[in-house]
């Protein structure tokens, strides 16, 4: 069974379409990396799966129809939506003491023993924690429970880079397993390109690339191009050119090892890189920007 | 959870197998939950309940001189005269704990979506359902209980300060027990609260539905319409039913509850007029079980209250944070 499973999934905000027909299906172990610009429709979608939201067409999370099976579904799924979400007057004991009382899969000796890693004192409350400290705590809630499904919405937004290497070294060292769905939405997608299996691209509610890791690399190669071979390569319709410290760099689409090898030093292109030359400039895409 | 298995091996499934499923109580976390966030909640009435009872203690070394010859006046002035206190106790701990419940229900939905903490709520299995209904159940069951245990356990302690002042004073302790209901009393107080919080459920519930509602400032939306309504009403019928019936709804649970010799309302104006000593009419009301049920009204403003929160429970299943 897959983790989700989304046909012509669509969602209007009255004449505004957000999502406009996404099919999309995620297997179970995969670790999916959302990207796309802000107000693209990455966090619609992500609320129409987390049954946040009603939606038109069909969607199946864990078997599930989100929207109306929201509480159920949520004994098996887990989501951060960003760092700032753990109310401020909260403390640190009654949150453990909430989750363990309404959550039936939650190990309160495991967000014990991740916390303890931690200088999160139990009687603080989080309006008195770093922001690092409330994603930490955030963390440590959700990694204690035994879910089959786990959805990050910008969940390291406005960390310092330390906190954000911390977040997914943890992620990944203590929580997945494997077997765990993992999909995630970032603005910083070079930080966390090396832990995903799929990519999605996600832009103006449509979904303009679907593709794993493997075949994203085996696919896509970019070439920092030796002087002399410049007019060959542009010979060859790359994606995109640019220039970095004078040396042109172009991306390719399909175009065989072998070749590229002779015209220059061939690596994998950046997820971002790809974005821009999929869906064209930063400044237009607002990947890097605001809305 | 329907089936039955023995104690023992659930204690070992629980052991054993990470993935066996804990037991929850969904509600009861959410109605924990309510009473962290909200301190004043309780708080508000304690520290009243402190002031009252200091207030007595002070109050005790000018007393009305009628005490001095208490044991001389007639049975009924010594019943009025004693019951008092008690009944006063009572009206400004529920007057308090009014106020407080009136606003608690207007940020209880309200705040969690300024906060955004509506997403960690949501991220829980806790259906919208048992969310709205443990929030009704703050000023539904958890306010009138804990006005119950402070107006009983304060009404104590004036009673033990009134037995050592009559004894102080040479005046007999035991006529002084003889003419206060004492076990009526807190059967009284349980059955006032349990009464005023089924007649102002409809005002509980119309304020979470505007807090699971109002974008910003759910007081404005909660006051302004009805201000609206009865200013219209007035121009344009010149009548004031919605006045009206406001004004009851605010004021006449009590009347709703308890048979008195004379409505609340002419009591209250009594006291306006000539001052709350001159009103000794505690001992006057009487709980009235059968009056409460055959009041039409009572069971109008349940039915109210039951679509407001089916609207509000519709709400917060739809309602996102407010921080686009």
């Amino acid at each position: 069974m897959a983790s989700i499973e989304a046909r012509g999934l669509t969602k209007a905000y009255g004449k505004h379409v957000a999502v406009k027909g996404i099919d999309l299906s995620v297997e179970r172990g995969r670790i999916v990396g959302l990207i796309g610009p802000n107000g693209a429709g990455k966090t619609t979608a992500l609320k129409a799966m987390l049954g946040l939201t009603p939606f038109q067409g069909e969607l199946k999370v864990l078997g599930r129809d989100p929207w109306a099976e929201r509480d159920l579904l949520m004994q098996d799924v887990c989501f951060i939506a960003d760092v700032a979400v753990l109310p401020r007057w909260l403390k640190v004991q009654h949150a453990i003491d909430f989750v363990a009382g309404v959550h039936p899969k939650f190990d309160r000796a495991k967000a014990e023993r991740f916390l303890a890693r931690t200088v999160i004192k139990r009687e603080s409350k989080v309006g008195a924690l770093s922001k690092g400290m409330v994603a930490q705590l955030h963390l440590a809630l959700v990694m204690a429970i035994e879910a089959k499904l786990l959805v990050l919405d910008e969940p390291t937004l406005g960390l310092d880079i330390l906190f954000r290497k911390q977040f997914y070294d943890s992620l990944i060292n203590d929580y997945y397993d494997g077997d765990r769905t993992i999909v995630i939405t970032t603005h910083h997608a070079e930080e966390i390109e090396h832990i995903l299996t799929d990519v999605v691209f996600i832009n103006d509610g449509r979904i303009a690339l679907n593709t794993t890791m493997e075949a994203l690399q085996a696919r896509y190669a970019e070439v920092r191009v030796e002087p002399a071979h410049v007019a060959a390569a542009r010979a060859l319709g790359p994606l995109r050119e640019r220039q970095v410290f004078g040396r042109s760099t172009l991306l390719f689409d399909g175009v065989d090892a072998a070749t590229l090898e002779s015209l220059g030093e061939v690596r994998t292109p950046g997820i971002t890189d790809l974005f821009v030359a999929l869906l064209g400039s930063p400044a237009a895409s607002g990947l890097e920007g605001k809305q | 959870m329907t089936t039955t298995t023995a104690q023992p091996v659930v204690a070992s499934n629980v052991a054993v197998g990470a993935n066996a499923a804990r037991p929850v109580r969904p509600f009861y976390w959410s109605v924990r939950r309510e009473l962290w966030e909200h301190r004043s909640l309780y708080l508000a009435p304690v520290i009243v309940a402190c002031v009252l009872l200091l207030a007595t203690v002070v109050g005790a070394f000018k007393l009305p001189p009628m005490i001095a010859t208490f044991d001389t006046l007639s049975p009924d002035k010594q019943r009025e005269l004693a019951a008092a206190p008690y009944a006063i106790v009572a009206m400004i701990l529920v007057a308090t704990a009014m106020v407080v419940a009136l606003f608690y229900c207007l940020d209880a939905l309200h705040g969690e979506r300024r906060d955004r903490s509506v997403l960690f709520w949501k991220s829980m299995p806790v259906s919208d359902r048992t969310a709205v209904l443990a929030k009704l159940a703050v000023p539904m069951i958890v306010v009138p209980a804990i006005l119950f245990v402070l107006i009983t356990a304060t009404q104590l302690v004036v009673l033990v300060g009134h037995l050592l002042l009559w004894a102080s004073k040479g005046l007999s302790v035991g006529n002084l027990l003889q003419r206060l209901p004492l076990l009526d009393m807190p059967l009284g107080v349980a059955y006032m609260v349990a009464t005023l919080a089924i007649w102002y459920a409809p005002i509980y519930a119309w304020l979470l539905l505007v807090s699971a509602w109002a974008q910003r400032s759910p007081l404005a939306w909660a006051v302004v319409p009805w201000i609206a309504i009865t200013a219209v009403e007035r121009l344009m019928l010149q009548s004031s039913h919605a006045a009206t019936w406001l004004r009851d709804r605010f004021f006449g649970g009590f009347d709703a509850a308890f048979s008195t010799r004379e409505p609340l309302a002419d009591v209250a104006q009594k006291m306006q007029q000539q001052g709350a000593a001159s009103v000794q009419g505690g001992s006057d009301f009487a709980p009235d079980v059968l009056r409460f049920v055959s009041n039409p009204q009572v069971w109008i403003g349940v039915a109210i209250a039951v679509a407001l929160i089916a609207a509000t429970i519709w709400l917060r299943r739809r309602q996102e944070s407010l921080a686009a």
